[in-house]
């Protein structure tokens, strides 16, 4: 932007496609409030007066045609799974979809035959947002997390889009923008990178589910670094939870728009 | 001299209820291990990092040793 920076007139802006379109989508969502459980009081409760001020928050659409979000809150059954995909492919695109509370993360306090475990299962979903329910606060915090994806998204080349619990294999029908080069949330209370100073443990891996378990590893007891916690041990690799290293892709620069109306 | 060490501790945020039952009953003295913080900012992009790890759970305090 440093070229055609300052040549225009002080009402003109300068910018590109993908960051108009993101800013344009990230403020304007209509979310469909797919309500199952308790988790729609408190889904209701955001939208209610003590939470939002009037057209300051998010307005319910009851219509899967007209909304752009799902958030799906409460516990989805196996009875409820295609209905809650059915309306999913209703809406239009580009769609997103919140996971609200503990049942639809992944099945919550029921792991029975009836309830479907997680709702990744038939949709993608953009955001988890955990608590049994969480509170209208916790619904905000991933609403602003979404809005945070979406200004990252790019609105021109797209990827091929997979639920990630039915395995690579399983395609959607859509396309969105993919989830790659976006950074690790940050957890409240800072980085936590606490350690266990005294007692050096050769962890074992955690007991995946699909093989059998590891055998049981050896710790040890590291003599002299027990001195008031100040030997700063390394702590465990956090490789599950840490930040994708994968490279960011650099944002396609388009046409700035002012280029387009010097030209009209 | 035997000592007991935690292995890992898992903590799934995603299927939890959040009851406190674990921190009601918690037994380590005299401080309990597990305790219910006040965070509700716990939206995460990706259902593997709702998985809390030790780590992640440690809140920093310098650890004592107690023999019994």
């Amino acid at each position: 932007m440093g070229v055609i920076d300052h040549r225009f007139a002080d009402n003109i802006i300068t910018t590109n496609l993908d960051t108009v379109l993101a800013w344009a989508r990230k403020n304007s969502l209509w979310p469909m409030g797919f309500g199952l459980a308790c988790c729609a009081i408190e889904m209701i409760a955001a939208g209610g007066p003590d939470s939002t001020s009037p057209g300051s928050g998010p307005r319910c659409s009851g219509v899967a045609r007209q909304a752009d979000l799902m958030i799906v809150a409460g516990t989805v059954t196996k009875k409820m799974a295609p209905v809650l995909r059915r309306l999913y492919d209703q809406m239009p695109e580009p769609k997103w979809v919140i996971s609200m509370g503990s049942c639809s993360n992944a099945g919550g306090p029921f792991p029975t035959y009836s309830v479907l475990q997680g709702v990744d299962k038939v949709v993608p979903v953009d955001v988890y947002i955990s608590g049994c329910p969480p509170r209208p606060e916790a619904l905000f915090y991933g609403l602003m997390r979404l809005q945070d994806k979406i200004s990252r998204e790019n609105t021109v080349f797209r990827k091929e889009r997979w639920i990630p619990a039915a395995g690579p294999n399983r395609l959607l029908s859509r396309t969105a923008a993919d989830a790659e080069g976006l950074p690790a949330l940050v957890l409240p209370g800072g980085s936590r990178q606490g350690s266990l100073g005294h007692v050096e443990v050769t962890r074992r891996s955690r007991p995946s589910r699909s093989s059998t378990p590891p055998s049981v590893g050896p710790w040890r007891r590291v003599s002299g670094a027990c001195s008031g916690c100040r030997s700063s041990p390394t702590p465990a690799p956090r490789s599950a939870l840490s930040a994708t290293s994968a490279p960011r892709r650099a944002r396609t620069n388009l046409i700035s728009l002012a280029v387009i109306a010097s030209r009209a | 001299m035997k000592l007991k060490a935690l292995d890992y501790f898992d903590f799934n945020l995603s299927r939890c209820s959040f009851c406190g039952l674990c921190s009601e009953v918690c037994p380590t003295k005299p401080i309990k291990a597990l305790v219910m913080s006040e965070d509700y900012e716990l939206g995460t992009y990706s259902r593997d990092a709702q998985i809390l790890r030790i780590d992640d759970m440690y809140d920093g305090l310098p650890i004592t040793q107690y023999t019994r």
